[in-house]
């Protein structure tokens, strides 16, 4: 008998959520195929079944918990698919089962996925359409008291739609490694993008050069984002497990492996992890999500080899390496100088911080132009606005302003919210006024 | 006329059968290790009502697998498998394997082959008569799989079991456990094939033997000498057949309850057929690919003892010691409260008042509480014990109901996490929702309707429910399974169970898929000469577009088709 090891409890909640009868287009890579060999896999290794997880099944995400975190335009429910509310729901489900103490740690292995998709929706960004990770980030602030979050985004493609979220947020530290946005989709994510001006070193922004492998990734895990965790001292971990740094993945450059993702999965021990991009269908996903399960699992995953992996081919090259020092290096000092680089960032702002931006649907083919204002407090976090507008759109020219409640508002800054959303309303340049009070369950317009 | 076997954990239920009527059943006990001293009896019982020319099939459902796992009555054998990367499945399985080298992909490509010089030293690892092989993948391309086979019988092997011939399904564990255990059971289950022919000859039957399997369905004993393990758990198989060929089953979702001596099995219905297990049967322990009816089984039945422990705290089962006081054993049962309370009528209704009475005195002072303790403060006169006897006999059956209902929520919680890959399965969830009851079983009428009264279902008791095992392997009908996959971009078609693996480059469409996969239930029920099954019909159809090479349109279709289990006519 073998079986003297085979663990008693469930160790990982698992959520599998292929949407078989979902896609953006027939050829797109966000197709019914996706997750095909993936559930192949895992069918086959038996993992669905392991003594050491617990399946769940998704829920339908309630338009509630959407509109914690989004406003859409014209509205969410042009936008939002049922797909999209069952993988919210999926990130929900896993996220119960590990605040009930069902499970160490869950995994939603959900499709479509949400980390490009920005508090506005006036379409999908980057396959992405409402921000799975964000929501649930919300729901378990409303319904758990969680306070303090750390978001590790190991998706190819920086996670510009989380970092949209959470910019203003100082208690949800988001950190996105992934391939230099000079050279991929969506082209953002530098160093110097490190948080809003009340939130100096919650956003913190790795770009890696192509070519970065096992060795690199799990360098700059080791060296920096496990010490940056250490001190942000997060009650929950979420890992936005984008699987598109595999070397085999047609829309990007890296060179990591399953075993590299599951041994990345071992060391970070997120709470709750969450499917994001990776469209190697095939030759990657399989395995990396066979990796993942194990490890989260607590299982030897040391046997996850992809057949067309080959040792020699995904060496790390020597100036690939020298230059993840560097940049290590850098993000060291500057997370050292984040307390003085606060201070610094609010010296003569006043009450208001305002800014402007212009931000691309790739899949719908349109502009969205923003006008932000956050209102800075001394000694509280500050509602932020968005005056947001689209044209060329399929529903027309869109014209929306929104004001955002943060999370740990007090009555002062709830009043104060609605003051300025009555005020932007009265010079009655936009179509709607929203505010949005995650922590009331409201979504109202004005 | 149909000649029906059951040997059942307990009893060896014989019946006969002629044109819907039951004209002859024995009950005698199963008599264990030698099932056949049973199996004769229960003939010579029924043998005056058979006319053996008439006799046109006889159906065994029979424990042997199950109790030659029981008792360990089992051949050691070799278990090879070729597991390539992935999960460690070592820890899951009975025995340490054999490991060799060798992968097939998920889309069945060949990614690593057998190496010769692990097949060259084949013969210098054999340690046994009998192996079993097990290749991830090879329900996809069982090539690697039927290499190996061939490879171990030139070695000398006696026989080998591979898993994708056991089961067409993904997952690699239950079908290595699968074909594990079919290697293991099956000299005895030759030599029982045998004893029982034997057995029949001496009284002039030479009428077809079928075997019932766990899935409800049955196959001719010929060909059941090669898969065995499938006819591991049939005991709840025919027991599902009875209450269908007994009609008592409603179109409703329904809880039917087997109420024994030592267990209640909990099985759930819809439109009058028994749902499927998940995966497959449990053998021993461990999960296998062997389909089966989703039964559950607790511990509760008429026969549990009702005892305190050192606590002091009320148990209700699991155990079982002996009969029920009022038929002369020396523990208390719930049959023996049920007794007290006036809702079942058998034996000495003075020895379960005693027994229970001596138990509820010890128990008052231990778990009632204050309130109750104290209304039997100053010492205990007759009545007094009476109505302490009554609270505990109560109190007996809430436990046992709770248990039950505990088990059955369990098992509706399973039916309703079963995987759910399309949106609209989410959006219109399909949700099991009990709406009626069946009961049978010794224990069901006396039990059954506080089984009833706690989950506000309406209850139904079936007559003749005492032989429905034996009538359900007496009229169940022939099945088989298959799995067909096509992956047009390959233009490869697999039916794993079948050993068929070849390019195929005609079909495109689900719906010709579906059309050749009957074709092959047809030519292989016509291979086995079944005679008495249903047509075959499609269980379940994948149909997934792909895309290779970033633009051409293909598919991957699996098609499930089989010969559906039921019963072949209704009796009464």
């Amino acid at each position: 008998m073998l079986n003297k090891n085979k663990p008693t409890e469930a160790n990982l909640g698992l959520v599998f959520f292929p949407a078989f009868d979902w896609k953006i287009s027939a050829t797109h890579p966000e197709r019914q195929e996706r997750l095909l060999y993936t559930r192949d896999q895992l069918l086959e290794e038996g993992l669905l079944e392991h003594p050491a997880i617990r399946e769940y099944n998704p829920l339908l995400a309630s338009w509630q918990d959407i509109k914690r975190v989004h406003v859409g335009a014209p509205s969410l429910e042009k936008w939002v698919t049922e797909a999209h509310r069952v993988s919210v729901g999926g990130a929900i489900a896993a996220a119960e089962a590990v605040m009930r103490g069902e499970v160490k740690r869950a995994f939603s292995l959900v499709r479509p996925p949400g980390h490009h998709a920005m508090t506005m929706v006036h379409g999908i960004r980057g396959f992405c359409t409402v921000n799975v990770e964000a929501i649930m980030i919300a729901y378990l602030r409303r319904h758990y008291g969680v306070q303090r979050v750390a978001i590790v985004d190991t998706d190819v493609h920086h996670g510009d739609g989380s970092q949209d979220v959470f910019y203003h947020d100082p208690d949800t530290l988001f950190i996105s490694f992934h391939q230099d946005g000079r050279t991929l989709y969506p082209g953002t994510g530098f160093m110097y993008e490190y948080g809003g001006p009340q939130a100096v070193g919650s956003t913190v922004n790795i770009p890696l050069p192509p070519g970065t492998g096992d060795e690199g990734m799990l360098t700059v895990l080791q060296e920096l984002v496990l010490p940056m965790l250490a001190d942000f001292k997060p009650d929950i971990i979420i890992n936005s497990a984008g699987q598109d740094n595999h070397f085999s993945d047609p829309l990007a450059n890296m060179m990591v492996t399953a075993k590299g993702y599951a041994k990345l999965t071992d060391l970070l021990q997120a709470d709750i992890a969450v499917l994001e991009g990776g469209y190697s269908v095939q030759e990657a996903l399989p395995y990396v999500n066979t990796g993942i399960v194990l490890s989260m699992a607590g299982l030897d995953y040391s046997q996850v080899v992809e057949p067309a992996f080959d040792e020699y081919s995904n060496r790390q090259r020597g100036d690939v390496s020298q230059r993840i020092e560097g940049i290590i290096k850098q993000w060291q000092q500057q997370w050292q100088r984040r307390h003085e680089m606060q201070v610094d960032a609010l010296l003569g702002l006043g009450d208001y911080w305002h800014d402007q931006r212009q931000i691309y649907y790739d899949e719908t083919g349109i502009s969205e132009y923003r006008q932000e204002t956050i209102r800075l407090y001394p000694d509280k976090v500050g509602w932020h606005s968005i005056d947001s507008r689209s044209d060329r759109g399929p529903f027309g020219s869109q014209h929306v302003f929104a004001t955002f409640i943060p999370w740990q508002a007090d009555e002062t800054v709830r009043r104060d919210a609605y003051e300025a959303t009555w005020q932007a309303k009265k010079e009655g340049k936009a179509q709607r006024y929203v505010v949005v009070d995650p922590m009331k369950d409201i979504q109202e317009e004005l | 006329m149909l000649l029906g076997l059951d040997v059942g954990g307990t009893f060896t239920d014989a019946i006969v059968i002629d044109n819907g009527h039951i004209v002859q059943s024995h009950k005698c006990r199963t008599t264990k290790p030698n099932l056949m001293d049973g199996i004769e009896a229960a003939l010579a019982g029924v043998a005056q009502a058979i006319e053996p020319s008439k006799v046109t099939r006889i159906t065994l459902s029979t424990t042997i697998v199950t109790n030659a796992l029981v008792m360990n009555q089992v051949e050691p054998v070799d278990l090879y498998i070729i597991p390539g990367p992935g999960m460690d499945i070592r820890p899951l399985l009975p025995v340490e394997p054999i490991v060799l080298s060798g992968y097939t992909d998920h889309r069945g490509s060949l990614a690593a082959p057998l190496k010769p010089k692990e097949l060259e030293a084949l013969s210098g690892a054999k340690r046994h008569k009998r192996a079993a092989v097990s290749a991830k993948f090879a329900v996809r391309n069982p090539s690697l799989e039927q290499n190996l086979v061939d490879s171990l019988q030139k070695a000398g092997y006696k026989s080998v079991s591979a898993g994708a011939q056991l089961s067409g399904a993904l997952n690699f564990p239950r079908r290595t456990i699968s074909a594990y255990f079919n290697s293991v059971v099956q000299s005895t289950f030759q030599g029982f094939a045998t004893a029982v022919q034997q057995a029949l000859h001496r009284y002039g039957l030479t009428a077809p033997v079928y075997i019932l399997k766990a899935d409800g369905g049955s196959l001719p004993l010929a060909h059941m000498q090669a898969c065995p393990v499938e006819t591991a758990f049939t005991g709840p198989a025919a027991s599902v057949l009875g209450m269908v060929a007994l009609q008592s089953m409603p179109k409703e979702m329904t809880v039917a309850l087997d109420m024994g001596g030592t267990t209640t099995d909990i099985s759930l219905w819809q439109g009058g057929k028994p749902l499927m297990a998940r995966g497959g049967a449990m053998i021993q322990q461990y999960p296998s690919a062997v389909r089966s009816f989703a039964v559950s089984s607790v511990g509760i039945g008429g026969e549990s003892a009702v005892t305190l422990n050192d606590k002091g705290q009320l148990q209700v089962g699991p155990e079982r010691v002996g009969p029920s006081m009022a038929l002369g054993g020396t523990v208390p049962t719930l049959g023996d409260a049920l007794i007290v309370l006036g809702k079942a009528q058998y034996g000495d209704v003075a020895k379960a008042w005693a027994g229970l009475s001596e138990l509820a005195k010890a128990w008052q002072g231990s778990e009632l509480r204050p309130s109750e303790v104290s209304r039997f403060e100053g010492g205990l006169s007759e009545t007094k014990v009476d109505s302490l006897t009554l609270a505990l006999a109560k109190q007996v059956v809430t436990r046992a109901v709770t248990v039950i209902t505990d088990g059955l929520a369990t098992a509706i919680g399973r039916e309703n996490k079963l995987p759910v890959y399309v949106v609209r399965d989410i959006v219109e969830p399909h949700i099991f929702k009990p709406q009626q009851l069946v009961a049978v079983g010794g224990t069901a009428a006396s039990l059954a309707p506080f089984v009833a009264e706690a989950l506000d279902l309406p209850l139904e008791i079936p007559a003749n429910a005492p032989v429905a095992n034996a009538v359900g392997a007496a009229v169940a009908k022939e099945t088989l399974m298959i799995t067909v996959h096509l992956d047009t971009a390959k233009g490869v078609l697999v039916v794993p169970e079948l050993g068929i693996h070849e390019k195929h480059k005609g079909l495109h469409a689900a719906s010709e898929v579906e059309a050749l996969a009957l074709q092959y239930v047809k030519q292989e029920a016509e291979r086995l000469g079944l005679s008495n099954a249903a047509e075959g019909h499609i269980v379940a159809v994948e149909d997934v577009p792909i895309i290779e090479g970033w633009q051409s349109m293909h598919r991957l279709i699996t098609v499930k088709a089989q010969l559906e289990p039921g019963v072949s006519l209704y009796v009464k």
